[in-house]
């Protein structure tokens, strides 16, 4: 439906001559003086209430929370900064972790932000805990003084800073001690941070929120005064009439919001990958060989041109050691691996035993068995599943895309009652240990996709617990080589996000490094633009 | 009357209690679960939940329990009115639809209003040979060929974005905080598109109804009595022919607004509107149980409710059925 509407959208630009209705502002929105905004309008949506205990535990919810909260650290376009505590320390072991507040930090409501409130906050998520917040590596949390929290882990975590220290809100102990069930409380008075914005309004029905300007701000007053999220059906056509100043686009439209002297269009690495996901637990692809064939026999490059004329712009084809380009971690050997070659995938095939052995053009395996297969695709990716159904055709594999929602082919993937699946997943850019571990950092679930070979698994305990950069840089090159040659699944494609905003209104758009904000959202709400404080 | 009403309140009650089965059991039918969707979706994270956690969150939304367990609770819980509590919104589910419910009930109403009172008119029109038809039949079938989404999409981009006459998202001016008759002119102005876009479809059908009943009443020997009579003509039309062509039209209309619920789901999308039918798209999206058995059960109660009105409507308008 959304390609329908932009198709309409793209024909209606078209016979307009690209041209844009100004939004009847009526003053609101205008630049006021000193460089500030009066207004700011970003398309708006339910996220839930933005408390630690009632956002939706995603990207989008996450943003909202963190205008009301602050972290112990966060990050600007360049890396992690100084944000509650002014400096940190990690222990040689990467075991503990010290940080230092900044003097004089206050609540909304005036109180003092201490020590005792980042020891609390952890204290009251271990009680309840939320999806979100990945505490398990934590041993203790001190206070030594007023300004000072100190971290024991139970064992060394070097991506401390990007998934705890910048991503755990810190909450006001005089506010949550009473509360026993936080999930349940959705009274908005209780929404009491030290960040640069209050709650003025949440209508949840609709997913409209305005948040207003905390004057008291300790990095000082926000430029933004008001940030507004108003409820849009189509962004496009909103964007268009002005009813918002910023919206993300489809990359085939990119060219015409370009066109528009009145916009400007910006693009970033989602840091998403689209992937063909194996059933490693089964047959055939349970064989390494079979799996790397599909690998030479799917053209990403190809695929990036072909699935969806002109929208796929700028999108990078996937690499085989799983990491996107975009990442400073990402191994240029091993995407090199695997280049389209159907003889290969052919040979490789036949010395699996699988061939086409009575000439219908569908192969066969040593049992008789025909090459014939599911191919679970989401509803929005079916274009980009036929393409790799004509490809894998050329190998003898035949198969039948079936369109399910992203979360059923999750649920379809996690029951192993598959054989071929196409899915994705962002969060690309965060750290590597992560990325790459998955599941393994965590007590041992392994999320489908994540070699099983113990070597790769102690291999991304290492990258979890090595301090030097250098080491780890190396540890992840080893593990996208490695991880390409076991080839749990072969990651597609990484698209290119695009946005379109109303630079009369707020230039201030940045992309956060290290994959984005927070655990690495990588999306331009980052609140740091909206103070002005980059 | 009586035994015909209790026997209507019979089939009712088993109809309800199949219902409840199906919505409990097919929601959790599906692969996935609500706890576990955090991992894909365009712009979602890879965060994987640690193990602790997980099992923590699935005892606290008692999910870890066996499903006949499960059941059970949920009927205790609806005996006492209690519809549980949204996953993902973090909120009573009777809170959440209750806010839904008044936003849908005007689109569906309006709509299946708007497209019946015009079907009455044209219909009646054309059967008495005061119109040409043709002039009805083609729009009206291209309109009604076209699913309620497309259609408003194209409402949406000429009406909305080039001639910006209506506001295209919402139910309502967000922070506008208007009162009283602003507040309704605002509320009207944002239903207009999502309206037009549920009407057109549907119309059609209705039209054809209202138009072949009236032809058919028309030549019965009742009117021609009526006629011979020397009655006015405005009442043998209205008290004579209509009243009797209406009967299918009224069921047609409360088919319309129980069926209206599912087609407004997309259009409702579209448009951003706080209504059931959105609800109902985000709540399958997140597999939210709890969520999902109270849109499904407030919709069968919806049209347990539109069925059994139109029982009541039909004992009125032919009082012949009361002996069936």
């Amino acid at each position: 439906m959304t390609r329908l509407v932009a198709l309409l959208a793209a024909v209606s630009l078209l016979v307009s001559g690209c041209g844009t209705k100004q939004a009847p502002s009526g003053g609101a929105g205008q630049p006021v003086g000193g460089g500030a905004v009066a207004e700011l309008k970003l398309p708006g949506e339910d996220w839930g209430l933005p408390s630690p205990f009632t956002f939706y535990p995603r990207g989008p919810g996450y943003l909202h929370l963190s205008f009301i909260y602050d972290t112990l650290t966060w990050k600007d376009d360049k890396g992690v900064i100084p944000w509650l505590a002014e400096k940190w320390e990690m222990s040689p072991d990467a075991k503990t972790w010290t940080f230092v507040l900044r003097p004089n930090i206050k609540w909304q409501d005036g109180k003092p932000l201490t020590a005792k409130d980042v020891v609390f906050t952890f204290d009251y998520l271990k009680k309840h805990p939320v999806e979100w917040f990945n505490l398990e590596m934590i041993q203790e949390v001190k206070a030594t003084d007023e300004r000072t929290v100190v971290f024991t882990l139970k064992s060394p975590y070097v991506p401390f800073l990007q998934q705890v220290a910048g991503n755990v809100p810190i909450i006001p102990e005089h506010i949550w001690s009473g509360v026993q069930d936080p999930r349940k409380e959705s009274r908005p008075e209780m929404l009491v941070g030290s960040g640069p914005y209050k709650l003025l309004s949440y209508d949840k029905s609709q997913g409209a929120y305005s948040y207003q300007a905390n004057e008291d701000y300790f990095l000082g007053a926000p430029k933004v005064k008001k940030l507004l999220f108003v409820p849009t059906g189509d962004k496009l056509a909103s964007l268009e009439r002005g009813d918002v100043d910023f919206a993300d686009i489809p990359a085939s439209l990119a060219a015409k919001f370009k066109a528009n002297p009145k916009l400007k269009v910006f693009s970033i690495p989602a840091f998403w990958v689209l992937k063909l996901q194996f059933n490693v637990d089964k047959e055939p692809f349970s064989n390494a060989k079979v799996r790397q064939a599909v690998a030479y026999a799917v053209n990403r490059e190809e695929l990036v041109k072909r699935a969806v004329p002109g929208g796929l712009e700028g999108a990078k084809p996937g690499s085989p050691g799983f990491l996107p380009p975009d990442s400073s971690w990402h191994d240029p050997e091993a995407a090199k691996l695997y280049p389209p070659d159907v003889e290969k995938a052919k040979a490789l095939l036949r010395e699996a035993g699988i061939y086409d052995r009575d000439g219908d053009g569908v192969a066969e395996d040593e049992k008789g068995r025909k090459m014939q297969f599911t191919l679970f695709a989401p509803q929005q990716y079916t274009r980009e599943a036929e393409v790799v159904k004509l490809m894998l055709k050329e190998v003898g594999f035949a198969c039948e895309v079936k369109a399910l929602d992203m979360k059923t082919i999750d649920g379809v993937i996690s029951s192993g009652q598959f054989d071929l699946a196409i899915n994705g997943h962002g969060g690309l850019g965060g750290d590597p240990a992560i990325v790459m571990g998955f599941g393994i950092a965590r007590g041992g679930i392994l999320t489908p996709g994540t070699p099983k070979d113990p070597a790769y698994r102690e291999l991304a305990q290492k990258l979890l617990t090595t301090p030097n950069p250098e080491q780890r840089k190396a540890i992840c090159r080893q593990m996208q080589q490695m991880y390409a040659q076991v080839l749990p699944c072969l990651p597609l494609y990484y698209p290119i996000w695009y946005y379109a905003y109303n630079p009369a209104i707020f230039d201030g758009w940045f992309f956060t490094a290290e994959g984005g904000v927070g655990i690495g959202i990588p999306m331009p709400y980052n609140k740091a633009a909206f103070i002005g404080v980059r | 009357m009586l035994d015909y009403l209790a026997r209507r309140a019979a089939t009712y009650l088993l109809v309800l209690v199949a219902a409840l089965l199906i919505n409990f059991f097919l929601p959790r039918a599906l692969p996935g679960s609500p706890l576990e969707d955090l991992s894909s979706g365009v712009g979602s994270l890879a965060v994987a939940p640690d193990p602790a956690t997980l099992e923590a969150l699935k005892r606290y939304y008692g999910l870890d329990q066996p499903l006949p367990r499960q059941f059970l609770q949920y009927l205790q819980g609806l005996a006492r009115g209690d519809l549980g509590f949204s996953i993902s919104y973090k909120a009573p589910v009777a809170k959440v639809i209750w806010q839904r419910i008044p936003w849908t009930l005007l689109l569906t109403f309006s709509a299946a209003l708007l497209s019946c009172l015009l079907a009455v008119i044209l219909g009646t029109r054309a059967a008495l040979g005061r119109m040409r038809e043709a002039a009805v039949l083609l729009p009206a079938v291209v309109l009604d060929s076209m699913p309620p989404f497309v259609l408003g999409s194209f409402l949406l981009i000429f009406l909305g974005v080039k001639l910006a006459l209506f506001p295209i998202g919402g139910a309502y001016t967000a922070f506008a905080n208007l009162a009283g008759w602003e507040k309704a002119v605002d509320v009207l102005r944002h239903a207009v598109l999502p309206v037009l876009a549920l009407s057109a479809h549907g119309f059609f059908g209705a039209y054809l109804l209202v138009r072949n009943s009236v032809r058919l009443v028309k030549d019965e020997p009742y009117v021609l009595l009526a006629e011979v009579k020397g009655l006015p003509r405005h009442v043998i039309h209205y008290r004579y022919i209509l009243r009797m062509a209406l009967l299918p039209v009224v069921t047609f209309f409360s088919l319309r607004v129980a069926y209206a619920l599912g087609g407004a789901v997309l259009v409702e999308v579209l448009f951003a509107y706080p209504g059931l039918g959105r609800l109902t798209y985000e709540a399958v999206l997140n597999h939210d149980y709890p969520l999902l058995q109270g849109v499904f059960f407030v919709f069968t109660l919806w049209v347990l409710a539109v069925n059994f009105l139109t029982d009541l409507l039909y004992l009125k308008l032919d009082p012949r059925i009361k002996e069936v």
